[in-house]
């Protein structure tokens, strides 16, 4: 069974705010810090509510990084994402969490949001193919949907590949390789996912 | 040139002389300085996890927690196949020392690249 926090972060990265509004408690309550100053929500369909008014309407949302960690009994977590919200403008927007559980969901969830922001890294870089792969493992598609992706890739391009299956993150490497690619990086987060950088050059 | 040579192991607790004997093979390649590798699938992958070679023992074979150890000792390396562990709920955290968690991409690139495997049925 996933824990509550690793949980959160996994449907809030896949936009699931059905499944958020489950493990959160019907009377939680949440302070959000926000660009525009200080928000106080009550109620688990307000809570979840405010955070889906953020990103359920970007055509892209991309899990850039998160950590997931305690501090006593508070969980801390943190993500950044990658968003498109006008159709054409990059952003990315990080936000900083700690959560309260109660004994089989959220109470308390207090946030710090940078904003969303302009980003100037992707869009020098040109190109920016990313992959999340979820949990996908050996068994349920992830070397079909991986060569797919690949394919949408023009040659000299790389795409990113976030794994969370521990089998995923020994196969993909070697997928990618026996596809006669190059991996050039590997880059393990705290929170147990690896994010493999895929080169295609034929 | 991959020298490594791949045991198979499909059993777990519930026979244990087939769950000792790939080690065993295994355990000899590593002591002869052969890079070897015990792959578990389907109930073997549970002897991968802490604790989960404990009482495992076939008559006139060694106990497998102690064989385990050797092996790893030895520079041997125990992989349980990703898509065996996953449907019964195994995680990285649950691993013993020496074991990896891999998938059939992993495995085939390894055969791909020359390295040999052993059946045990």
């Amino acid at each position: 069974m996933t824990r509550t926090p690793e949980r959160f972060l996994e449907l809030l990265a896949s936009r699931d705010f059905e499944g958020l509004a489950a493990i959160v408690a019907p009377q939680a309550r949440a302070r959000f810090l926000l660009p525009h100053g200080f928000e106080e929500h009550e109620g688990r369909d307000a809570v979840v509510g405010r955070i889906q008014s953020w990103f359920a309407s970007a055509s892209v949302f991309a899990l850039i990084s998160s950590s997931a960690d305690t501090v006593g009994d508070r969980h801390r977590l943190s993500w950044r994402f990658e968003v498109v919200r006008d159709g054409t403008r990059r952003e990315v927007i990080e936000q900083l969490a700690f959560l309260d559980l109660g004994p089989d969901a959220i109470q308390q969830l207090d946030l710090l949001c940078s904003g969303f922001q302009a980003d100037s890294r992707s869009a020098a870089e040109g190109s920016d193919h990313r992959f999340d792969a979820g949990t996908l493992g050996c068994a349920d598609g992830l070397a079909q949907e991986f060569r797919r992706r690949l394919g949408e890739v023009p040659v000299g391009e790389s795409i990113s590949v976030l794994v969370r299956d521990p089998a995923a993150k020994e196969d993909l490497p070697a997928l990618a390789r026996m596809l006669g690619q190059s991996v050039t990086s590997v880059e393990a987060y705290g929170d147990g996912r690896l994010e493999i950088k895929v080169e295609r050059i034929k | 040139m991959n020298e490594k040579l791949i045991f198979n192991c499909t059993w777990g607790r519930e026979d244990p002389e087939r769950a000792t004997l790939p080690f065993v093979a295994a355990n000899i390649a590593a002591t002869a300085g052969q890079e070897a590798i015990v792959l578990c699938t389907i109930e073997a992958v549970r002897l991968g996890t802490t604790g989960g070679t404990e009482g495992v023992e076939a008559a006139g074979l060694p106990k497998l927690c102690d064989l385990m150890s050797q092996f790893v000792a030895n520079s041997g390396k125990v992989w349980l196949c990703g898509a065996c562990t996953k449907p019964r709920g195994i995680t990285e955290e649950q691993l013993a020392q020496g074991v990896t968690i891999v998938g059939a991409a992993k495995v085939v690139e390894e055969v791909v690249g020359g390295a040999k495997t052993v059946a045990f049925a």
